[in-house]
């Protein structure tokens, strides 16, 4: 998919700025301690921090050496400690235990405590606590966005989801706000504001408190975020354990008024990524596209969506498009890959930046796994004939092409056998895997055909023990598209998986009940119940005030009624052609359409939610649209 | 000021200015000095003794010279200088020997210049390094002066020092001649910026020289442009020609703009608003004739006189000149009107010289209402509902602040109410605290948004309140429950437990208590810990849990016995995994015991032992377990395991007892691709003779594809 060639969609705002913000805050920040100093990090930090300065630009601020933060440092003769961390609870005892330890022994060292994105007011109390508050000093380094790619950025906010959604904390709406606050002032006033979702709701008017408070002169800039589209999403990670569910809220782009608009945000999760953000971000790509077709006027604005619980579905269907397998075979973090000796064909492994400005890559991301061979092939074909050429070359010729052209091809030659050698890694994964009869359950679950032979499927998965995060995504997926297990499902799979992983999954299905992603169906509680009472909640505002958020949490899904309202399993006569999808289901072979990709699509088709009150009920309502001060006229 | 002062008392105390703002000199009873520079930050600092010094001084001043403070004080004929360190004597350059003892000095406004008096009616005047004399001048008055001052004004070379002795004033400087003045009442001198202010009981006047632009306009026979320009519009007036020819002599000599800024300038020295007014008349009678004069110096001028002129009425009282106005700035001139409470003019400034809301009139109205909630003679209703009605919603208004200032008075009702109106609830939140008003300072806190304030109140209810009460005030606010829950899981694991016990939530009680076993190093803590937890599920009526709790004890215990019994490690393995070890380790017997124990499902228990027995090699036991009795998963499993672990030989032996429909399969997995074909074929199934007709070679299986083939064929034509 390529867009640089298409005239409708216009460019991307500069995100680099962004990096290049945190990339000096950070310097700064650095600098106010002067001389050399150890440098600890949190582990989840590492990445997105890899991407923003590198080890020699730490060292240029003479950062000596670097620690991970949960690893006690082999003993350090530096003076000056400085800590980069997450505003965690845990991580400050460490810090507190490193101090207390040098006043045992008599040492006296400068701490310094670099919060990322910002201090929390617990932190700052468990060091007074621990005895240690006046031994350190705080900053904070306002790091909120990370640009993965030319179009996606990402809040890289590894707790989220599992402290709003399952705890019900909402420290990181202010985070989330703060961001919005960033991005406004960076690209002006957004035009247009969609959103649903209570959490969604409220980070909208926290930024809005914000920018009253600030009376930032944000006025009379041209917006460059045409649309702004919040949405409570949740998501499943699959390396959790306990539902360790993360997810930041992903933030990506759907249209603009005009119509065309790509991806581009991503306050995206964990380390561990599902997988989900990435289709939903080229659908929203597929969606713009669709748009853009169909030849409308464009405005050059550009959207931002915030997604943040609504969509779980998306998340625990199995990927197949080629960026959601990459990342489901080696883990692509903060937009980054290391490929291991497999793939490589040598003794080490590389480490690939996955972006737009991959020319291999990009072509074929959002492809289907099943046509992405047949592309690499015609792509080493195309390759073989350009070197091919130059024979019969003369000497100027010869001259032109190795100056200009070798480097390029050499590069994509190499691009080239690296994606080859990842294909065939995911092909020799997923054949062993039965990965054909997966996909034929999942499609069966959300189509609702053959339930037992699926829970057969998935008691057989636990029985054998495949893989303790691949059943317990196929448990959630049975118990959403179900609206939860019949009880006898309910006990015995849970009964089954203990004894295959282990007794400790009590907590972790105790966990995915509260989030409302495993759950049984009770005796007299009809879909209709559920319904009234959730409408119920919806009118009665002040009660709702209080009791939405945790009532939103064991809500039970109303998946079918809301895929037959929005038609998001597709109804096929024959195959589902793969290579030129009609729709955005072709990320799930067909089976499937993202709700929250298709939510975009209509909200931004229809400029606000007029038309659809019902999928509004059923997803919980608490939406709004917000027209810009200065939006002009498209 | 330190013990010494209370001993010795203050003999005399100057205020002085430094870089570091207003500074504080005394002399104590002790003769010794002492001074801080910043009244602000009080650091008291004594300085060295004065050798030989029995009586107070006769003279002293404070000097500032780069940073350093230093004092300068006269003893008979003596001078000294005191530094933090040392005192030294000096002598000035170019004293007259014969000048005698010194009575008075003077430090000039910028510290720049001193000027000392001696009793031979001598004054010496020079820098205040004491490096360089300027001039001197002999009054030939011998008795002491009551004060002496520099009278200068900034960027002006002229210096002069005025004298004052009870009836009469002497001006002198760089000059024989000197002027005086008699004065008719006991009158005390000023030194300021630009001149200085002399008061009497009834009168006030400024003395300063004249500035340059009031002297080239106002001489006498003066043909300075400006004079010119003030002469030429005045015929103008009158409707003279001479007015034309005024204006031409200007313009031949291309001085127009220089005229008009003369004028402008010196109508800001002018206190007669008459004499302002003719003035500006004049520039801009003047500035017609030029092309493109910038018109902000003329505007601003009469803005600032407009200002000035409100502020010099007496009914207000701040005679302030123009360049002493402009030292100031309108900011600090502001808050002088609000400190003396004339809010409506300071008020009326603003609006006149449009000043932004935030910096102007919001903050003059804030400081009304600050005053306003002081008056006690009016009820808290009518005090908030007046402060609401002039303030509004003007941007920059911060009502918590009145709120203090009203609590702070004592007034808590009156800060509620003022709180009310405080659009944003964060900031409601430190005083409520403070009012000791901790349930609302709760919930406005989480109204704001603001998990920190959150955190703020809820710690602070926390010593407040005792613990029964502070839960209870938590259950009600779920937002505020669940940070501090957060906040408990990883500090305090046992109020957590507490908190889940106050409202009985026995599923979290239980869940806490699983959790905690893992954190138990001995086994029998463990068992404890989960024995707590049954008891909590039971309590729950959550019958699962409690049940996958009584098992995981069960097998914990089984598990502690394996591992005595074997000397290998069993504990935390799952029962799947501690089966599956059993087989490997070929203790089928316990195995058995635990499958029928924990009512294993047979599926599972087959997987299980047929997996473990391949990985063990031990293809005889398979056998022997395929026999046993029928097999819940079938015989595909047994093919696939045995082919995974590439043993063909012993797959073959399952082959032909999979299902029929399985079969072809099998046979493909094990490779005898002739007895494959006969099952497809026997089918009748076309995809299954595609699928064996697909693994076909052509060089060795020819015979089997032939058939296959022909098989096909057949089928099709029926």
């Amino acid at each position: 998919m390529a867009f640089a060639g298409r005239r409708d969609v216009p460019e991307p705002p500069d995100f680099g700025i962004l990096k290049r913000l945190a990339r000096d805050q950070l310097i700064y920040l650095l600098e106010q301690l002067p001389g050399k100093k150890d440098l600890f990090i949190e582990a989840d930090l590492m990445s997105p921090l890899d991407r923003i300065a590198n080890v020699s630009i730490l060292k240029q601020h003479e950062v000596d050496k670097l620690y991970k933060v949960e690893s006690r440092p082999a003993i350090s003769a530096s003076d000056q400690f400085c800590f980069l961390v997450r505003p965690r609870i845990k991580t400050m005892r460490y810090i507190a235990d490193i101090v207390n330890a040098d006043k045992m022994s008599g040492r006296s060292r400068k701490y310094k405590i670099i919060f990322s994105p910002q201090k929390f007011y617990a932190c700052e109390m468990v060091l007074e606590e621990e005895g240690v508050f006046g031994d350190v000093t705080c900053d904070e380094w306002s790091f909120y966005l990370l640009p993965l790619d030319e179009d996606i950025i990402s809040m890289e906010l590894p707790e989220f989801f599992r402290d709003y959604f399952l705890e019900g904390d909402h420290r990181w709406i202010n985070s989330i706000a703060r961001a919005l606050q960033l991005l406004n002032s960076l690209y002006g006033p957004f035009g247009k504001a969609y959103g649903i979702g209570r959490c969604a709701k409220m980070s909208y008017e926290l930024w809005r408190d914000l920018e009253e408070e600030s009376e930032a002169d944000g006025q009379g800039r041209k917006p460059e975020i045409g649309n702004v589209f919040f949405m409570d999403r949740g998501r499943l990670e699959r390396g959790g354990q306990q539902a360790r569910a993360g997810q930041g809220g992903a933030v990506w782009a759907g249209s603009l008024p005009g119509g065309a608009g790509r991806a581009c945000a991503g306050c995206r999760e964990q380390q561990e990524v599902q997988g989900g953000w990435l289709q939903q971000s080229r659908l929203g790509r597929a969606v713009a596209g669709k748009e853009g077709g169909q030849g409308r006027s464009v405005r050059a604005a550009w959207a931002v969506a915030l997604v943040a619980d609504t969509d779980y579905v998306t998340a625990l269907c199995s990927q197949v498009v080629y960026e959601g397998l990459v990342d489901d075979t080696f883990r692509i973090k903060c937009g980054s890959v290391d490929f291991g000796p497999d793939v490589t064909s040598s003794d080490k492994s590389i480490k690939v930046l996955l972006n737009a400005q991959d020319k291999v890559f990009s072509q074929i991301r959002n492809e289907h796994f099943s046509s992405v061979f047949g592309f690499l092939s015609q792509k080493s074909r195309n390759l073989q004939a350009q070197y091919d050429r130059r024979r019969g070359m003369d000497i100027k010729q010869m001259k032109n092409f190795v100056s200009q052209e070798l480097k390029g091809l050499k590069q994509e030659h190499r691009l080239l056998s690296l994606h080859i050698g990842a294909c065939e890694s995911i092909m020799k994964k997923k054949t062993k895997q039965d990965f054909q009869e997966m996909i034929k359950a999942e499609h069966s679950l959300l189509e609702g055909f053959d339930i037992r032979e699926s829970t057969s499927f998935i008691e057989e998965h636990i029985d054998r023990q495949v893989s303790p995060i691949e059943s317990l995504r196929l448990m959630c997926l049975l118990s959403i598209t179900e609206n939860g297990l019949i009880p006898k499902d309910y006990r015995s799979l849970k009964t089954q998986y203990l004894q295959s992983y282990g007794p400790e999954h009590l907590l972790t299905f105790h966990n995915l009940k509260r989030v409302g992603l495993l759950t049984e169906q009770s005796a007299g509680e009809t879909l209709t119940a559920v319904e009234s009472k959730v409408s119920k909640l919806v009118t009665d505002r002040a009660a709702g005030k209080i009791t939405d958020a945790f009532n939103s949490l064991a809500r039970k899904s109303n998946f079918r009624a809301i895929s037959k309202k929005l038609g998001l399993i597709p109804r096929v006569d024959g195959e589902y052609d793969l290579k030129m999808p009609r729709d955005m289901a072709y990320v799930f072979s067909g089976a499937y359409i993202p709700l929250s990709c298709k939510i975009i699509e209509q909200v931004l088709e229809r400029r606000g939610w007029l038309g659809l009150e019902e999928v509004v009920r059923l997803l919980n309502g608490n939406e709004f649209s917000v027209s810009g001060s200065t939006s002009a006229p498209g | 000021m330190g013990n010494e002062v209370l001993q010795n008392h203050v003999l005399e105390a100057k205020v002085f200015h430094t870089e570091y703002g207003t500074g504080v000199a005394i002399l104590t009873g002790a003769h010794r000095f002492s001074l801080t520079t910043n009244i602000d930050d009080l650091k008291l600092r004594r300085m060295p003794e004065v050798p030989g010094l029995q009586k107070p001084p006769s003279c002293w001043a404070v000097l500032s010279q780069d940073r350093v403070t230093i004092i300068l004080l006269a003893v008979g004929q003596d001078l000294y200088l005191l530094d933090n360190t040392s005192c030294s004597v000096v002598t000035p350059p170019g004293m007259s020997p014969s000048a005698g003892a010194y009575l008075q000095m003077a430090v000039s406004f910028n510290y720049r210049c001193l000027a000392l008096f001696t009793d031979t009616g001598y004054i010496w005047m020079g820098l205040a390094t004491l490096k360089e004399k300027l001039c001197e001048f002999n009054s030939s008055i011998r008795s002491p002066p009551k004060q002496m001052v520099w009278c200068m004004r900034p960027q002006s070379r002229q210096r002069a020092v005025v004298v004052a002795w009870d009836r009469q004033l002497m001006v002198v400087g760089n000059s024989t001649e000197c002027i005086q003045f008699v004065l008719d009442e006991d009158s005390y001198l000023v030194p300021e910026l630009d001149g200085v202010r002399i008061l009497s009981r009834t009168s006030h006047e400024f003395l300063h020289e004249i500035p340059e632009a009031s002297q080239e306009i106002f001489k006498i026979a003066s043909m300075a442009p400006g004079a010119l320009l003030l002469e030429a519009q005045k015929e103008y007036e009158k409707e003279s020609q001479k007015a034309d020819e005024y204006l031409r002599e200007i313009k031949d000599q291309k001085l127009l703009p220089e005229a008009v800024s003369q004028c402008i300038e010196a109508a800001g020295y002018e206190h007669e608003p008459d004499t302002q007014k003719s003035l500006l008349r004049a520039a801009s009678f003047g500035k017609c004739f030029i092309d493109k004069f910038p018109a902000e110096s003329f505007v601003h001028m009469c803005q600032d006189l407009r200002v000035l002129n409100a502020i010099r009425d007496y009914q207000i009282g701040i005679p302030l000149t123009f360049t002493q106005y402009k030292r100031l700035t309108i900011e600090v001139l502001l808050d002088r009107l609000v400190l003396r409470r004339l809010y409506p003019l300071a008020i009326r400034i603003c609006e006149y010289l449009r000043l932004s809301e935030i910096q102007g009139v919001s903050r003059i109205l804030a400081h009304w209402a600050c005053y306003k909630v002081q008056q006690k003679d009016k009820s808290d209703e009518e005090v908030a509902h007046a402060i609401n009605q002039k303030l509004g919603d003007t941007p920059g208004i911060s009502y918590s602040e009145i709120a203090a200032r009203a609590y702070d008075c004592g007034r808590t009702e009156l800060a509620i109410k003022l709180l009310e109106y405080e659009p944003r609830s964060g900031e409601q939140v430190p005083l409520l605290l403070k009012m000791k008003r901790s349930k609302l300072a709760l919930s406005k806190a989480i109204e704001s948004g603001d998990t920190d304030l959150v955190y703020t109140v809820v710690l602070l209810l926390k010593n407040e309140l005792n613990r029964g009460t502070f839960f209870m005030t938590l259950q009600n606010q779920p937002v505020a429950l669940s940070l501090y829950r957060q906040f408990c899981k990883h500090q305090e694991r046992e109020t957590l437990k507490d908190l889940y016990n106050q409202d009985d939530n026995h599923q979290e009680l239980g869940n806490f208590h699983v959790h905690s076993s893992y954190s138990e190093k001995r086994i029998e803590g463990r068992v404890g810990a989960l024995q707590n937890a049954l008891d909590e599920y039971y309590k729950a009526k959550n019958e699962f849990a409690a049940k996958a709790t009584e098992d995981q004890i069960k097998l914990l215990r089984l598990q502690r016995h394996l591992q005595e019994d074997f000397d290998k490690p069993y504990l935390d393995l799952s029962l799947h995994d501690t089966v599956s070890n059993l087989i490997l380790d070929g203790h089928h017997k316990r195995a058995e015991q635990l499958y029928r124990e924990f009512k294993i499902p047979d599926k599972r228990y087959w997987w299980l032992k047929i997996s473990a027995l391949a990985n063990r090699g031990d293809w005889e036991e398979m056998e022997k377990f395929s026999k046993s009795k029928k097999s819940p998963i079938g015989y595909l499993p047994f093919v696939e395991i045995s082919v995974k672990h590439h043993n063909r030989y012993e797959a073959k032996k399952y082959a032909p007892r999979v299902t029929p429909e399985q079969r072809v399969k099998a046979f493909v997995l094990v490779g005898d691709l002739d007895q494959a074909a006969d099952a497809a074929i026997e089918h009748k199934n076309e995809t299954e003779m595609n699928f064996v007709l697909s693994k076909c070679t052509a060089s060795t299986d020819a015979a089997v594809a032939e058939k296959l083939n022909r098989a096909r064929a057949q089928l099709l034509k029926k």
